[in-house]
C-alpha cells in the first residue's frame, strides 16, 4: 500500500516532467539569470496571452532558441528585443513602452490625467471656500 | 460660461478619443514592424546570415512557403502549391522544424512543388519571416522584395488571391 501510494504520487508529478522539453545551460549566471527574464518579456506570437517562457509551441521553442543564440553572441537585452520588434511588431514584447516611442504615454498618461483631475477639485473646492 | 468651456474641452477630447480609435480599427497593423521585412534585398540578406548560398536561388518571382510534415493545414494546402507550381512559379519550401527523413518521406508521398528546399530544424531561418506558425507563404518579386504575406492554410479565396497578386508581380516585369 505504501509503495503504491508512493507509485502514485510519481505519476501526478509526471505531466510536470513532461512539458520541460529543452532545458539551455549557460556557464554564466548572469546570462542565466538575464535568459530567464527575457523568456518573460517576450509574447509568444501563436498563443493567447502568454510568454515564451511557459507556452510550449513551436514558434515559441524558435524564439527560446533565438534568445539563446543572441545571449551567447554578446547581444544586449535591448538589442535581442529591438531585432525581434522589427520582425514581430510591437506586439512581440510585454512592456511596450521600451520599445515604442508612445509607449511612455500608454504608462504616463493615466497619471497625468490624475494629477490634471486632482487639480480641478483642488481648485473648485477653494472656490467654494470663498 | 467657463463650465461651458470645461464641458466643450471634455466633448472634444472625447471626439479624439474616438477618431483615434476609429484610425486604429482600419490601420494595417503595424506598419513599422514590415519595414525591415519589406527592404528591398531582405531576402539575400536572411539568406546570407544563414550562409545559404544565393546563387542556389532561383531567379525571378518566388514563391516562399514555410511548411512541415507534422502539420495537417500544410497537407490541405498543398494541392493549391502544385498548381502554382506547375503553372511555372519557382517555389522554394522551408522545412519548418521538421525532420529531413520524414520531410523527404512526405514529399514523396504527397509530390514535390519546390524547387528548392532549405531546412531550417530549429526554427532560425522561419523567425526572419516573422512567422507566428506553419503554414505560411510568401510572394517575392524578381527584385528580391518581400511583397505579400499569407499566413495559414491556403483555400480557394487565397489561392485566387495569390494569383491576383502574381500577376501583378509580373505585370511589373515586363
Amino acid at each position: 500500500m505504501k509503495y503504491f501510494l508512493l507509485l502514485m504520487l510519481f505519476i501526478y508529478f509526471l505531466p510536470a516532467q513532461a512539458t520541460t522539453t529543452q532545458v539551455y545551460s549557460f556557464n554564466d549566471d548572469t546570462l542565466e539569470k538575464r535568459f530567464e527574464l527575457l523568456l518573460q518579456e517576450i509574447r509568444c506570437p501563436s498563443c493567447s496571452n502568454q510568454s515564451i517562457a511557459d507556452s510550449n509551441a513551436a514558434t515559441s521553442k524558435s524564439l527560446r532558441y533565438r534568445v539563446y543564440l543572441d545571449l551567447k553572441n554578446g547581444y544586449s537585452d535591448q538589442e535581442i528585443i529591438s531585432r525581434l520588434i522589427q520582425r514581430y511588431g510591437y506586439s512581440i514584447h510585454y512592456a511596450p513602452a521600451l520599445g515604442h516611442p508612445l509607449g511612455y504615454l500608454l504608462w504616463l498618461g493615466p497619471m497625468i490625467v490624475f494629477i490634471f483631475l486632482m487639480m480641478i477639485i483642488f481648485y473648485q473646492q477653494r472656490k467654494g471656500q470663498k | 460660461m467657463k463650465l461651458k468651456l470645461f464641458n466643450g474641452v471634455i466633448v472634444c477630447l472625447f471626439l479624439l478619443l474616438i477618431l483615434i480609435f476609429w484610425q486604429g480599427l482600419h490601420s494595417n497593423n503595424e506598419p513599422q514592424a514590415m519595414a525591415e521585412i519589406s527592404k528591398k534585398n531582405y531576402l539575400e540578406t536572411i539568406f546570407n546570415n544563414a550562409q545559404i548560398k544565393t546563387k542556389k536561388l532561383p531567379s525571378g518571382i518566388k514563391i516562399i512557403n514555410i511548411w512541415s510534415s507534422w502539420c495537417l493545414s500544410c497537407q490541405k494546402e498543398h494541392g493549391f502549391l502544385l498548381k502554382l507550381a506547375k503553372q511555372g512559379y519557382a517555389l522554394i519550401g522551408i522545412n519548418y522544424r521538421d525532420d529531413e527523413n520524414k520531410s523527404r518521406q512526405w514529399l514523396k508521398q504527397h509530390k514535390n512543388p519546390y524547387k528548392l528546399i532549405l531546412q531550417d530544424p530549429n526554427g532560425q531561418l522561419a523567425l526572419e519571416f516573422g512567422i507566428a506558425g506553419v503554414p505560411e507563404t510568401w510572394l517575392v518579386g524578381a527584385d528580391g522584395q518581400l511583397h505579400y504575406r499569407y499566413q495559414g492554410e491556403i483555400d480557394q479565396v487565397a489561392y485566387a488571391t495569390l494569383l491576383e497578386k502574381l500577376q501583378i508581380l509580373q505585370r511589373e516585369i515586363s
